[in-house]
């Protein structure tokens, strides 16, 4: 009794809020520890033979595990080098000088990390493709019959390296935000050269920042589907996260060991790279005093401009106008001009059953995992905050696990914990909805759960003792003080998820079955049928949708605060 | 309300000791104020009280009902009492009116009789015309008078306010304590008031509980506090007090006869033979005649409410420097006599004040 009564808070804990408690660790442990479990205790099973350890042993010692670790390392850090370099080039102009639309151009940078990972790799395909609608007319497009250059190791860097960069801008771009006036004056009255001032005092200040954000690009990379997926496949440079995947629907639960430790693999590499991030911002960031922040009184010269519209046309323009007019091309190989231009393509993918299904489970599924991490979130928000024990402290923490991982591995994860049938009731949650839903849920907690308990963290305790002191009791406390006080936040976090869950693959293709396609899922096996024309279609719909909810959030995030990207 | 009772209470936060071993007795409708510098736990104390902290040790009673004890918490909303906070914690989604009956609504009571009692406490506090407002649009002092309100609303028998007065300037602070005056008078509430200013505990308090460093040091009339301090940081603490360190010879029916310096003289006071402190207050000094008790050289003085504020200092003591009002501009270094006409005699420890503060007891006040 007074290890339980601990365990969940102390004394002041009512008995309402153990029944939460014990309830919210339960479902935690449901969707995400269980599975995350099942998922390490495979990957250490004993081998056929029952050697210790054999699965683990004859996975690592395989040439093709070999190649898939080599390339997913490889390719990751080329396409962290190409997000290093464009994002710290960005970041520094939009950061150090003045121009004029600076909004708009920070918009743009930005959409690259709100675009799919399969849209861009599939709007990428068409800009670079023997076909594509731009580079043809200008005669610059390969010659037909030669492949598209970016089924390749290179590609994949850096289709990966544009879709990550707005990582590394986003952290130089605060690190920017921050830096306190006097540092810059102070340099200036002392007559240093604007050359030194930025080299001797800016860069330095903002280093840990851009380490920060490579690494954070690095495990996005190191955990990226969509792109390997659309340009690894055909191209035959198998990564970690495809060679699961054709693992999967090559053999099907009988692989479940071998992929069980690649999906091993692959979340060493993504948390460390976390961990080393989480050291650096501990021990490098250097404390800077409150102060004024500095603000560029110099504009940008037009050459700079110029060059930074370049850059923003290339990277976010023209691969999604690439995109839009393929699927204004009536049928496949037709060259696109003005003449041929039809809305074909969508009368076509509308009037398609599996397309429709696949636009209706998108957005059940995403609305649906929207709505219920909400609820999740905020009674745990508020245990966290108001009776914190250490139970809740640890489901707190696991609950971004599966967040942290790669989705492949939470997919995987998923599939071993609920493949069996359900004790009791004998049915098997694979191949229905179920499971889709169940993995949204853990993988996408955390995007509602974080801003919630910082804006309960950032509120006044005193509000729920009053309530407390009152009389009121847990639930009416819950409903009409706690989640008043966090609704903007948990309304921009639950956007937010319908916005990720909605177009997201990786999840999907592991887990979806015919009948339970998911947008994502529709655009990649449309490509991978050879209907580039009609995948080109269903992603310009699913990005327009995007887009509306992008306005969306943008609405509900005035009153939010800085959960979204893009604002600030 | 019957009467409060805690025993033995203590805290700690990460280790620290926050509060040691609180006792305190307090009888049915007093008005008490805890009184103490900053970060010396009245804060803390309140929120036991309240059921927002948890003790590591101690019992405290309402009456014969243990509210907290070995392996018994009553929880907050059992406790039957109401809060103001510092920050007042009003709910900011609702209006005036709906800060007052949220609580009423929660506990389902009658609609007639919640209109009467929100209507009621809205009239008293003056916020009919208010009553529409959010908390945002609401000034301090009117935010004050709505936590008041919301926490008055539900009868309580014990208020607790936490420095209720400290964001409101000193004209409004003057209105509100006539406020609470008037409040524990009409509804026999008992109340107890946190604050660091000691004229407020004063102007409004039954009784005053001098904290320091986590201890209770002395429980009290504002006269007693005054007049018969029980330990130095009390003598101190109040209104400016002076020590001064004396020798008590022999203690007669609650008089002692010391010496100060090389002055003797007799004074009532608690101390037993031997070391002892003198608590004065400035007015217990006065210009002698003659010699007086104490010989002092003139340090500097100030003119100040149509008198030479003298500041002075006594020789063959080991103090700092004395004030003393007298008349008369006198010339700087001169040397002058100083009589002491009344004052307080403790005992002056040599192992630091005493562990525990005399019995903390408190008798409602005819
Ligand atoms: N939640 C907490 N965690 C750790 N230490 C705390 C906590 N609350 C209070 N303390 C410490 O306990 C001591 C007493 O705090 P308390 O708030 O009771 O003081 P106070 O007398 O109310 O002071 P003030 O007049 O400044 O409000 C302080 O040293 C404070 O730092
Ligand atoms: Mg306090």
């Amino acid at each position: 009794m007074a290890a339980e009564l601990r365990l969940l808070g102390d004394q002041r804990t009512g008995g309402g809020e153990r029944l939460l408690a014990i309830a919210l660790c339960a479902y935690v442990g449901l969707i995400t520890i269980w599975p995350l479990g099942q998922l390490l205790l495979t990957a250490f099973r004993p081998g056929d033979e029952g050697q210790l350890l054999g699965v683990m042993r004859d996975t690592l010692s395989s040439r093709a595990t070999g190649r898939a670790f080599w390339n997913t390392l490889t390719l990751s850090l080329m396409s962290v080098a190409v997000s290093v370099t464009l994002g710290g080039a960005l970041a520094l102009a939009v950061g150090l000088l003045r121009m004029a639309f600076r909004a708009a151009l920070s918009f743009l940078i930005l959409m690259p990390l709100i675009i799919p990972s399969q849209v861009t790799a599939l709007a990428w395909i068409e800009l670079l493709g023997t076909q594509s609608p731009i580079l043809s007319p200008l005669g610059l497009a390969p010659a037909p019959g030669s492949g598209n250059p970016l089924y390749s190791g290179f590609g994949i860097a850096l289709v990966m390296g544009i879709e990550h960069m707005p990582l590394v801008f986003i952290a130089i771009r605060a690190a920017l935000k921050s830096l306190p006036a006097d540092l810059v004056e102070a340099a200036r009255i002392a007559a240093i050269a604007p050359r030194l001032v930025l080299a001797r005092i800016i860069l330095p200040v903002t280093l840990p920042s851009a380490l920060a954000g490579a690494l954070l690009a690095f495990t996005a990379a190191v955990g990226n589907f969509g792109v390997p997926a659309l340009l690894g496949i055909p191209g035959r440079v198998p990564m970690l996260t495809t060679l699961i995947y054709q693992r999967l629907n090559g053999f099907g639960p009988s692989a479940a060991g071998q992929v069980a430790v690649l999906a091993l693999i692959l979340t060493l590499m993504a948390v460390a790279a976390l961990a080393l991030r989480g050291l650096l911002m501990r021990h490098l960031t250097m404390r800077i005093e409150d102060g004024r922040r500095f603000r560029s009184g110099r504009r940008a010269p037009l050459w700079a401009q110029g060059l930074m519209w370049a850059a923003v046309l290339v990277i976010a323009v023209l691969p999604l106008t690439a995109l839009v007019l393929t699927s204004l091309v009536p049928a496949i190989g037709v060259p696109f001009s003005v003449e041929v231009a039809s809305l074909e393509q969508y009368r076509a993918v509308l009037a398609n059953d599996a397309v429709a299904r696949a636009f209706a489970n998108s957005l059940m599924l995403s609305c649906a995992a929207a709505l219920i991490c909400a609820l999740v979130a905020l009674p745990l928000a508020y245990l966290a905050t108001h009776r914190p024990g250490p139970a809740v402290a640890a489901i707190d923490l696991l609950a971004e696990a599966p967040w942290v991982v790669p989705g492949t591995v939470v997919a995987l994860a998923m599939i071993l914990a609920f493949l069996p049938p359900l004790p009791g009731i004998g049915v098997s949650l694979y191949g229905t909805a179920a499971i889709i839903l169940i993995a949204y849920l853990a993988r996408f907690l955390p995007l509602v759960l974080r801003p919630v308990a910082a804006a309960a963290q950032g509120g006044d305790p005193a509000l729920d003792e009053a309530a407390r002191i009152a009389g009121i009791g847990l639930s009416v406390r819950l409903g009409r003080i706690f989640a008043p006080s966090v609704l903007p936040a948990a309304l921009a976090g639950a956007v937010l998820i319908v916005m990720t869950a909605m177009n997201e693959l990786t999840l999907s293709a592991l887990l979806w079955s015919s009948g339970q396609e998911t947008i994502g899922v529709m655009v990649f096996s449309l490509q991978y049928e050879g209907n580039s024309t009609a995948a080109a279609a269903v992603s310009v719909l699913s990005t327009l949708l995007l887009f509306a909810l992008c306005a969306l959030a943008d609405l509900l995030g005035r009153r939010g605060g800085d959960v979204l990207p893009w604002r600030g | 309300m019957p009467h409060i009772r805690a025993s033995g209470l203590a805290k700690s936060f990460d280790r620290t000791r926050v509060l040691h071993d609180i006792d305190l007795d307090l009888p049915e409708g007093a008005f008490l104020a805890l009184l103490g510098p900053s970060g010396c736990g009245k804060t803390t104390l309140l929120r036991l009280i309240a059921g927002l902290e948890v003790p590591d040790a101690g019992q405290l009673h309402f009456g014969d009902r243990m509210i907290l004890g070995p392996n018994r918490f009553v929880p907050p909303e059992d406790r039957n009492l109401g809060m103001v906070f510092q920050s007042y914690a009003l709910w900011p989604n609702m209006t005036a009116r709906g800060n007052v009956e949220f609580a009423l609504k929660a506990r389902r009571l009658p609609a007639a009789d919640r209109n009467a009692r929100v209507e009621e406490m809205l009239r008293a506090m003056g916020l009919v015309h208010l009553a529409d407002r959010r908390p945002h649009e609401l000034s301090g002092g009117q935010r004050q008078r709505v936590a008041l309100a919301r926490s008055l609303a539900l009868r309580p028998s014990l208020l607790l306010l936490d420095e209720p007065l400290a964001n409101l300037d000193a004209h409004l602070r003057h209105r509100m304590l006539a406020e609470f005056r008037r409040l524990h008078a009409a509804t026999g509430t008992t109340f107890v008031l946190v604050t660091h200013d000691q004229d407020e505990a004063m102007a409004v308090a039954s009784h005053i509980a001098v904290m320091d460093d986590g201890r209770i040091q002395q429980v009290g009339t504002p006269e007693d506090l005054y007049r018969r301090p029980a330990t130095p940081m009390v003598a101190r603490f109040i209104d400016h007090g002076i020590t001064l360190p004396v020798t008590v010879a022999t203690v007669r029916d609650g008089r002692c006869d010391l010496t100060v310096g090389d002055g003797a003289l007799s004074l009532p006071g608690s101390a037993r033979p031997g070391r002892g402190w003198l608590c004065l207050h400035r007015a217990d000094l006065r210009q002698a005649e003659g010699r007086g008790h104490l010989q002092a050289e003139v340090l500097s003085q100030t003119f100040l409410h149509g008198r030479y504020l003298t500041h002075v200092l006594p020789q063959g003591l080991e103090v700092d420097s004395l004030s003393v009002a007298v008349d008369r501009p006198l010339p700087v270094q001169s040397r002058i006599g100083i009589d002491i006409t009344g004052g307080w005699v403790i005992d002056r420890d040599p192992q630091g004040p005493r562990r525990t503060a005399p019995a903390a007891m408190v008798h409602a006040h005819a």
